[in-house]
């Protein structure tokens, strides 16, 4: 493993790489501190998402990614800021870009959810070059929102979450890449422990991995809604907020989604003291 | 609450049935019939959605078949084909899948053709590469990867 101190300069040298003449090896962090960023070569989801994970490292940017340049600008910044995406995710993602569209879908109950899965849907589905992923979309808004309802503290359990605080869907569209994002105002999720969940059903299966006698999630959304993106944010400020984000790439043919390789983002901001 | 529509026929020991709309965390297959019925052909043609609830509800359901219950899934979208490829039990033990839908992409007008494929038995599946886009006439290609989404027939 190659180390590279992170300062000004070298955010601004990183900044800028196109992703194919970084060395495969190399890792990056901040000099005599944490690991912040793993930049590497993905064999497989599961390799990237172990590497996160045992490192308990922030941001890992695959460089046969599409576009590993905006992933890696993303981590760098989001290294000094997490506060910018938990707030706005799709200005924070897209810093410096114009943003075509963004659209907003609020819910706080089940019968709600199943509106906005409708109508965003409908609106990604008519999003130009968004025919091939209009499947993914839908099934990531699904998963997103509905973990936004169950994780919802004070939902009795065994019982679906009727009123919850109200809780949103972003769609938005810059560089031929559509954001799809969930914020929810609980902050109660652990993305450590989220990572943890989709590693061990990737490990051992999804058929297996299912919560046959739960009422609430079937324990297997996240890891379905990670597999189908190119980058996937996990942020939260505890107590405060989630927001959970999906990157997908316009433009591209489905079968480039089965086999695409990703970047992964967590972002937790401390509490404010 | 669901948009689930399940429509039954049972003509004597064969019962067909129609899904369409969404399979979520509100299906409920409890009201299907299989009383008496040896086999259920199971069109799917109208599914729309499949989330991972819905895929708990299904394999709850599935689960629950009697031995002797033969099933067959007409007209199955990709979005059904995928989880029975990456779901263990999803694709019950006595089901097989007589057609499914595969996904062609043309690049001229970006939009997706659907092809039905039927399955026939000992038949080797044989996909054509390129068929012509339903939208603007060009030519669409074939939008999975064969070996990974045809893993069901194996």
């Amino acid at each position: 493993m190659k180390w590279i101190d992170i300062d000004e300069q070298t955010k601004i040298k990183f900044g800028s790489f196109s992703g194919v003449n970084l060395a495969a090896d190399c890792t990056v962090g901040r000099a005599g501190s944490n690991r912040d960023i793993i930049v590497d070569e993905y064999e497989s989801e599961l390799q990237a998402l172990e590497c996160l994970a045992d490192g308990k490292v922030s941001h890992y940017i695959s460089t046969g990614a599409r576009a590993p340049d905006l992933a890696f600008s993303f981590a760098t910044r989001s290294m000094d800021d997490r506060s910018s995406f938990l707030q706005d995710p799709a200005t924070s993602y897209f810093f410096g870009k114009s943003i075509d569209t963004v659209k907003a879908f609020d819910f706080c109950n089940v019968k709600e959810k199943q509106t906005v899965v409708s109508r965003a849907t409908e609106y990604a589905q008519n999003v130009s070059k968004a025919a091939a992923i209009a499947d993914a979309a839908r099934l990531i808004v699904e998963e997103l929102s509905m973990n936004a309802l169950y994780d919802a503290p004070g939902c009795p359990p065994g019982e679906l979450p009727q009123n919850t605080q109200r809780s949103h869907v972003q769609l938005a569209i810059s560089d031929d890449t559509l954001l799809l994002s969930c914020v929810d105002l609980y902050g109660s999720l652990d993305p450590w422990c989220a990572l943890s969940k989709i590693i061990e059903v990737l490990s051992t299966g999804i058929g297996p991995s299912i919560g046959m006698n739960r009422k609430q999630g079937a324990g297997i959304g996240l890891t379905l809604a990670q597999s189908r993106c190119e980058s996937f944010i996990m942020a939260v400020e505890p107590g405060q907020r989630t927001v959970v984000s999906c990157a997908l790439a316009l433009g591209k043919r489905g079968k480039s989604l089965e086999d695409q390789k990703r970047n992964y983002h967590i972002l937790i901001q401390e509490e404010q003291v | 609450m669901s948009q689930l529509e399940l429509k039954q026929n049972k003509q004597g020991t064969t019962l067909n049935l129609t899904i369409s709309g969404s399979i979520d965390e509100d299906a409920d297959f409890a009201h299907v019939d299989l009383n008496e019925v040896e086999l259920m052909i199971v069109n799917l043609n109208g599914l729309k959605g499949l989330n991972s609830c819905g895929i708990r509800e299904w394999i709850r359901w599935t689960q629950k078949f009697p031995d002797t219950l033969k099933v067959a899934f007409l007209n199955c979208p990709k979005i059904a084909i995928e989880q029975m490829n990456m779901v263990e039990g999803f694709l019950p033990k006595n089901g097989i899948v007589k057609s499914f839908y595969i996904p062609y992409y043309c690049e001229e007008c970006d939009s997706v053709t659907n092809y039905l494929q039927e399955v026939k038995q000992g038949v080797e599946v044989d996909a054509p590469e390129e068929i012509q886009c339903e939208n603007c006439k060009q030519t669409a290609e074939i939008d999975v990867i064969e070996a990974k989404y045809f893993k069901f027939l194996k």
